[in-house]
């Protein structure tokens, strides 16, 4: 049956438990489900004190506001039967029969039985403005690298494939930079710009909309400081992180691939058009 | 840079859909087939509407059509949903009258029949023509027994069966496949056989036609001066050169318009999945360019190319034997095998044949799509089974829904390819069905601001005044004229007789019975299907 999408209406804390025990159960039947999106850099950044109370001031978190859209999880096409009987009997979540009987092959939409909020599965690439791969070997590629997130370098590059970015998405990534440290290589806790550099410099069209997303991010800093929603110090350690992401990927030697697209430039059309469901 | 856009812009993850308003253009003017319509045209309403000028009544059924596209684009821009004319209707009028319409008559009777028919003119005037024509200008001998199994039930139900499973394979790997089969196959060749078959009726006189006719009715006919015999054959049959008739091209301009032009709007079951379909201008340009596309780019020319480089006696002539079947020819006279004996050359005679060889695949194709996506949305209202709305566990595609449709196809195409002689009866039943969705929809969309007002206030098709419902009401009295005129107009006399009636009918009580049947079943089960139309929001 299909339900309308509502907004998450139930909290934070609340939300990311039910997340949790989603992907624990898969974890139980040897199946990989990752929390993405604005949800899994609330995860992230839960125990840092001063993470919780940016998200307050910025107004990404606090009372009677939805904290976010729906719950996004992503998990591997050779697990898709699987993924399906654990969401469908294990948890007991009721279909979206429409977009799952059109879109399946992609994505798989579920609301929950009692707050009625939406649960989107993804299937091992987001496709949106632009594309993110993960790989399609369930136990050897990227998702299995975190736990019960995606990667923070992941969680960034959702973020910067967004063509049109929000405020929220922004904020979002500032809470991320303000809890985490920026690395050139894999660590734990920390944002891998190295892996951040090479995907862009493999995708010209990626690469545009990222780095002007991290410029808008660079624009809206001074605003909050000004609005004091930011304070100086935490904007300084914000941009500094962001300058060091822009300066790997600047680095980063661009492939034949994003040579030839740089040519052309923005004359061609270089991000796809994201419709609502 | 990239403008920042108000906070909260993305209120939902989306989706990027994988088929365009470019392949709806695409996928509405194949429905909408041009080449079956030549086929529908000639020789048919050439002999019962004697006098019609055919660039004239193509030209006026392309202006009726605006208000089919009107209609639809405004559907589509409120209720972007898969199940199309399903859901207008159960959403504008009743569920009564979307699962009458569109799931009784449509997918079990007009849409498989018709499909079967649009294959059969595929095979007969693009392989058994294209077959026999090589035959003949080669001296080939095989080649012509060829042609003719391509056009004897077996060879029209196996060319059927090849198209239906290939079309079942497509759609299961997903309506990506189905596009960019459409948009790098059937595009192109349309492409290319419309410009060949116009080049080859242009470069054609009428005496050099004369010359081919009687050099080809000697090698098919066994007979020589076949043309002479054919005029004098007509002629002593009662045949008379016809004048010029405002009314019969009226007549014929309407069944243009609701025959074939109003078909590129056919996208609609599948609106759910087309990239900007709730974008009421950029859809409506969208069937506005395709029947257009059809109207002057196909039909006006190779009709007129064919009235040119045959000869207007001629043809009314040869009309008049193909449907009084006057013993002059061992061939039927049609729009491919005629037009293919305007020249000697075997790959000119492929150039122009394949476009209806493949136009019929992906007529399946399509079809297939659109029977599954209204069983679909039927199933996902509770008023089917939950299996037609469930993805294939290994296809990851509504499997079920599928295959339901391919086998009432082939049941149909089993029917019809087995009765030869009844072609004429199940065409004439394809056709009174053929227009019942759109009444359905065209009465959705005259109560539609009075039945859903929320649904119509709050969307764009509001602020255009009047709109949904002049178009809405245009459309449904073209549908009322044809239906009426098939009864009362003795030149568009559709006889149905009691079998037809009976059929219609039958299935029509059939669905009805289901309908109640499957209600009552849900109700026992604690589901009310009633309640699920009015909660079930459209998009």
């Amino acid at each position: 049956m299909s339900l309308e999408r509502s907004p998450v209406k139930i909290p934070a804390e609340q939300l990311l438990a039910e997340s949790i025990s989603i992907v624990e159960a898969a974890k139980e039947k040897d199946v990989i489900l990752r929390i993405m999106g604005g949800l899994a850099i609330y995860a992230h950044s839960a125990e840092s004190e001063e993470c919780k109370k940016l998200q307050l001031s910025l107004g990404r978190l606090g009372e009677n506001k939805p904290p976010f859209t729906d719950l996004d999880l992503i998990g591997y096409n050779k697990q898709w039967k699987q993924i399906r009987d654990i969401l469908e009997k294990g948890c007991g979540l009721k279909p979206d029969r429409m977009v799952n009987a059109l879109f399946g092959d992609r994505r798989l939409v579920y609301f929950h039985p009692k707050s009625r909020f939406p649960i989107d599965v993804f299937f091992e690439t987001l496709e949106f403005s632009h594309i993110l791969r993960f790989g399609d070997y369930p136990g050897h590629a990227r998702l299995q690298l975190d736990y019960p997130t995606l990667t923070l370098a992941d969680l960034v590059l959702e973020k910067l494939q967004i063509h049109q970015i929000n405020r929220k998405d922004l904020i979002d990534l500032m809470v991320l930079f303000l809890g985490h440290d920026v690395a050139q290589g894999a660590q734990p806790n920390a944002v891998d710009a190295k892996y951040i550099a090479a995907v862009l410099a493999d995708d010209w069209g990626f690469w545009y909309d990222a780095t002007n997303n991290l410029s808008h991010l660079m624009n809206l800093g001074p605003s909050l400081v000004q609005g004091n929603k930011l304070s100086p110090e935490q904007w300084e350690t914000i941009g500094r992180k962001v300058n060091a992401l822009t300066s790997a990927i600047e680095a980063e030697q661009k492939t034949p691939d994003w040579k030839i697209r740089a040519a052309l430039g923005t004359s061609k059309p270089w991000y796809r058009e994201v419709d609502d469901l | 840079m990239a403008e920042i856009h108000g906070a909260f812009a993305r209120k939902t993850s989306g989706v990027v859909r994988d088929v365009s308003l470019r392949d709806a253009f695409i996928f509405g003017i194949s429905l909408a087939i041009p080449f079956a319509a030549n086929f529908f045209l000639f020789p048919l309403y050439e002999f019962l509407l004697p006098g019609a000028d055919w660039t004239t009544a193509v030209i006026i059924g392309f202006a009726l059509s605006f208000a089919a596209y009107a209609l639809y684009a405004s559907f589509g821009s409120m209720m972007p949903r898969s199940g199309g004319d399903y859901v207008f209707q159960s959403r504008g009028v009743h569920p009564i009258l979307s699962f009458l319409s569109v799931i009784s008559l449509d997918v079990f009777l007009q849409a498989p029949v018709f499909l079967v028919i649009l294959m059969l003119s595929s095979a007969e005037l693009g392989f058994s023509p294209f077959l026999t024509m090589a035959g003949a200008a080669t001296g080939n001998t095989w080649l012509i027994s060829a042609g003719t199994w391509a056009g004897s039930p077996w060879g029209l139900f196996t060319i059927a069966v090849i198209f239906v499973l290939l079309a079942l394979a497509a759609n299961v790997a997903g309506l990506k496949w189905v596009g960019r089969s459409q948009r790098y196959i059937l595009f192109p060749i349309i492409i290319i056989s419309g410009v060949v078959i116009t080049a080859l009726l242009f470069s054609s006189t009428p005496s050099s036609f004369e010359t081919n006719f009687n050099n080809y009715g000697l090698i098919l006919n066994g007979t020589a001066n076949t043309y002479g015999n054919l005029i004098n054959a007509a002629t002593s049959a009662g045949f008379t050169a016809p004048a010029f008739s405002w009314l019969h091209t009226i007549y014929l301009a309407i069944i243009i318009a609701t025959s074939f032009l109003f078909w590129t709007v056919w996208t609609a079951p599948f609106f759910g999945e087309i990239k900007g379909a709730n974008n009421f201008r950029n859809l409506f340009l969208t069937f506005v360019a395709g029947g257009a596309f059809q109207a002057f780019f196909l039909m006006i020319p190779e009709l007129a190319g064919f009235q040119h480089g045959l000869g207007s006696s001629f043809l009314s002539a040869a009309a008049f034997q193909g449907i009084t079947f006057t013993p002059t020819l061992s061939f039927y006279p049609s729009f491919g095998i005629l037009t293919l004996m305007t020249t000697n050359n075997v790959i000119v005679m492929f150039l122009a044949s394949v476009g209806f060889m493949v136009a019929g695949y992906f007529m399946a194709q399509l079809f297939l799509t659109n029977m599954s996506r209204y069983l679909l949305a039927g199933s996902i209202d509770g008023a089917l089974p939950l299996s037609l709305s469930s993805p294939s566990r290994r296809f990851k595609t509504p499997l079920t829904a599928l295959v339901l449709s391919s086998i009432v196809v082939l049941v149909w195409a089993a029917i019809v390819d087995f009765t030869p002689t009844q072609i004429a009866f199940w065409t004439d039943v394809a056709v009174w069905t053929g227009p019942v969705i759109f009444f359905g929809t065209s009465l959705s969309g005259i109560l539609f601001q009075w039945t859903n007002p929320s649904i119509y206030k709050n969307s764009l098709i509001a602020k255009y005044k009047g709109l949904l419902l002049i178009a809405s009401l245009i459309v449904f009295a073209l549908v009322m004229f044809v239906f009426v005129g098939y009864v009362i107009i003795p030149e568009l006399e559709v006889s149905l007789g009691y079998n037809g009636l009976g059929i219609i009918f039958g299935v029509a009580l059939a669905g009805l019975l289901w309908y109640f049947g499957f209600k009552w079943y849900q109700k026992k089960r604690g589901i009310d299907i009633g309640l699920a139309y009015k909660e079930i929001p459209p998009e």
